[in-house]
């Protein structure tokens, strides 16, 4: 059996159902589409362009190779530059090490996990650098 | 244009038929582009929203988990971008005034709508419609047109489903109001 609400729901159903749904203009899905395919051409091309691959990596190997080196120096406390070197620079690189492993101790995190943080938020803001040049983002930090 | 299930084309985009979009697009268009136009009041930018709905519900397909309707998902997109445009550009929602809605009989509607042709039927349901204030027209369509459940509305819509009760409740005594007001008009045109 059929009660007043159901019946009254009926009515308006069947009269909305009989209402005019604007339409966009003829051409609406080859526009989406062509859109669709001119945004997805230029990412790919730089996605996988020899050039982006290259530098990406030759930047992470970098930053791994850095933060290594600078671990190594730090914890094994290793004399780079033989004791009669010593231009200007040495014993400021010196006292960067010293101040460097100082810190590490004194916020009693070893400097290996410092050195790892470190490499990661690098490679994070490399990576936010690189997506906005290829994908032509407007903000730095927008995906 | 008869259309298979929604998932079917979204497991063919993901598997790479990009073209396989095109259907999705053409089976939806007609309700984002009408629910843009309803909160926007504009042709332009309706198409505009409708149209960015689409590429940015293509992007992120994949994150698409199917938990819900593909429908639900993309009405309650174009809503929230119509809805943050209209923000944007500062415009102007008119919302007719329905307070005063006139005490009516539903089995009486019923008789005259009845003795009226489609076309006539039509022209009263499109005038109406478009006197709704952009939620309740929502509302409507979703729940008469579409035939969505509370439930998905109120995903759409983003209110609680005894919100959408109510306000189905109330937008129905006003188009009753309204279509029966428009019924004596006419009867009063005829007559006089």
């Amino acid at each position: 059996m059929i009660n007043g609400k159901d019946k009254s729901d009926n009515l308006l159903k069947t009269l909305v159902q009989k209402a005019d749904i604007e339409s966009p203009s003829p051409n609406f899905t080859d526009n989406v589409m062509n859109q669709i395919h001119a945004e997805q051409k230029p990412s790919t091309q730089l996605v996988d362009s020899s050039w982006f691959k290259s530098y990406f990596f030759l930047i992470v190997a970098g930053i791994a190779a850095v933060s290594y080196a600078i671990y190594y120096l730090v914890s094994n406390e290793v004399s780079v530059f033989p004791g009669d070197f010593d231009p200007i620079l040495i014993p400021v690189f010196g006292k960067i090490l010293l101040s460097l492993k100082e810190m590490f101790q004194s916020v009693q995190v070893s400097s290996f996990t410092v050195v790892i943080i470190i490499a990661v938020i690098g490679l994070f803001i490399i990576d936010r650098l690189l997506r906005k040049f290829q994908a032509g983002k407007q903000t730095y930090f927008s995906f | 244009m008869n259309f298979q299930s929604d998932n079917f084309y979204i497991d063919k985009v993901l598997n790479g038929d990009v073209n396989a979009y095109a259907s999705l697009v053409d089976k939806h268009k007609n309700m984002i582009f009408s629910i843009a136009l309803k909160i926007v009041r504009n042709r332009e930018d309706a198409e505009e929203i409708a149209q960015d709905v689409f590429v940015k519900v293509y992007q992120s397909l994949v994150t698409f988990k199917k938990e819900s309707k593909f429908s639900t998902w993309l009405y309650r997109i174009v809503y929230n971008a119509a809805i943050s445009k209209t923000r944007k550009k500062n415009l102007e929602t008119t919302n007719i005034n329905y307070d005063i809605v006139e005490s009516y009989s539903e089995d009486e509607i019923n008789v005259n709508l009845n003795r009226l042709d489609d076309d006539e039927q039509k022209k009263i349901i499109n005038t109406v419609l478009k006197k709704l204030n952009p939620e309740d027209y929502l509302l409507v369509t979703l729940y008469y047109f579409e035939e969505k459940s509370v439930d998905e509305i109120s995903e759409i819509a983003n209110i609680s489903q005894s919100n959408v009760k109510v306000k189905l409740f109330r937008t129905r005594k006003k188009l009753y109001g309204e279509i029966q007001r428009l019924i004596k008009s006419q009867h009063k045109e005829i007559y006089l």
